[in-house]
């Protein structure tokens, strides 16, 4: 993850209050008495999970960046991974784009575009950052009961103001619709 | 921070969630209060494991989906 995230203004979730980290890479921890800034989140979301594993229905969502050939989330003149790397700024300022990908899309046709980290790993093994393949054979030991047919996975370097107000509570929306219980979330 | 700010929606729109940071980062998950997080030892670009190393890769993500159903409190993280 980038340094540059420090310099990105978020919010609280569900409550609209803004912070601005102070140092880069790191998330501004408020004391009591500073009243003119606030806490980033003072208590933790719980959903325990509705039903034993081995019969829910379960999803991924990775923040590395993949997509399928030929579906290239910023169009048809999205930008290269090396035209990618010197533009994060502009990446942070943006909008998340959320890609779908089936789970049973092949190794061949998953690309990789992401201007915060080597990539080099997941374009040879996309399991590294997009681990459906051990998913897929978690399905099929039946020690999760369903992967959901459609897998998720963004770039995480955008802008976190709109993923949190915008973005990421639509997803959660038709994510929730197609009934899925759980998600695993990989961080890239 | 956009695993964890993701995490914390889903969860709060009735989904169980279950992160999968490096150890670099994981400092997001107590300061952004992740409900649930599996911190691997990896670096950066290969959160889940080695390049083909199946086994390893196994590891971690069975560790994630177990961490969903066995974490007994809010804002569990397991170390691997």
């Amino acid at each position: 993850m980038p340094a540059t995230y420090g310099r990105t203004q978020y919010a609280r979730a569900g409550t609209g209050t803004i912070a601005r980290s102070q140092r880069p890479g790191s998330v501004t921890s408020c004391p009591p008495a500073c009243s003119k800034t606030r806490r980033l989140n003072d208590s933790t979301p719980w959903t325990p999970l509705a039903r034993p594993l081995s019969q829910a229905r379960l999803t991924l969502i990775s923040t590395g960046g993949l997509f399928i050939e030929g579906h290239d989330p910023l169009g048809t003149s999205g930008p290269t991974q090396e035209e990618a790397v010197p533009r994060i700024q502009e990446f942070l300022r943006s909008d998340p784009v959320l890609v779908t990908i089936p789970k049973n899309t092949p190794q061949h046709r998953l690309r990789v575009r992401h201007p915060g980290y080597d990539i080099r790993g997941a374009q040879r093994d996309h399991n590294v950052v997009f681990p459906i393949d051990r998913l897929n054979a978690l399905e099929a030991e039946g020690i999760i009961g369903h992967l959901a047919e459609e897998a998720y996975s963004f770039v995480g370097a955008t802008s976190q103001l709109r993923l949190l107000k915008e973005y990421a509570p639509r997803w959660a929306r038709g994510i929730k619709d197609q009934g899925v219980d759980a998600a695993l979330l990989v961080a890239a | 921070m956009s695993v964890g700010h993701t995490a914390r929606v889903l969860e709060e729109s009735g989904i169980s969630t279950v992160a999968i940071y490096i150890r670099a980062f994981r400092h997001h998950a107590g300061n952004l209060k992740v409900p649930r997080t599996v911190v691997t030892p990896n670096p950066l670009g290969r959160t889940v494991g080695r390049v083909g190393d199946v086994e390893g890769q196994r590891r971690v993500v069975h560790s994630a989906v177990r961490l969903l159903s066995e974490a007994a409190a809010p804002g569990a993280i397991l170390d691997l």
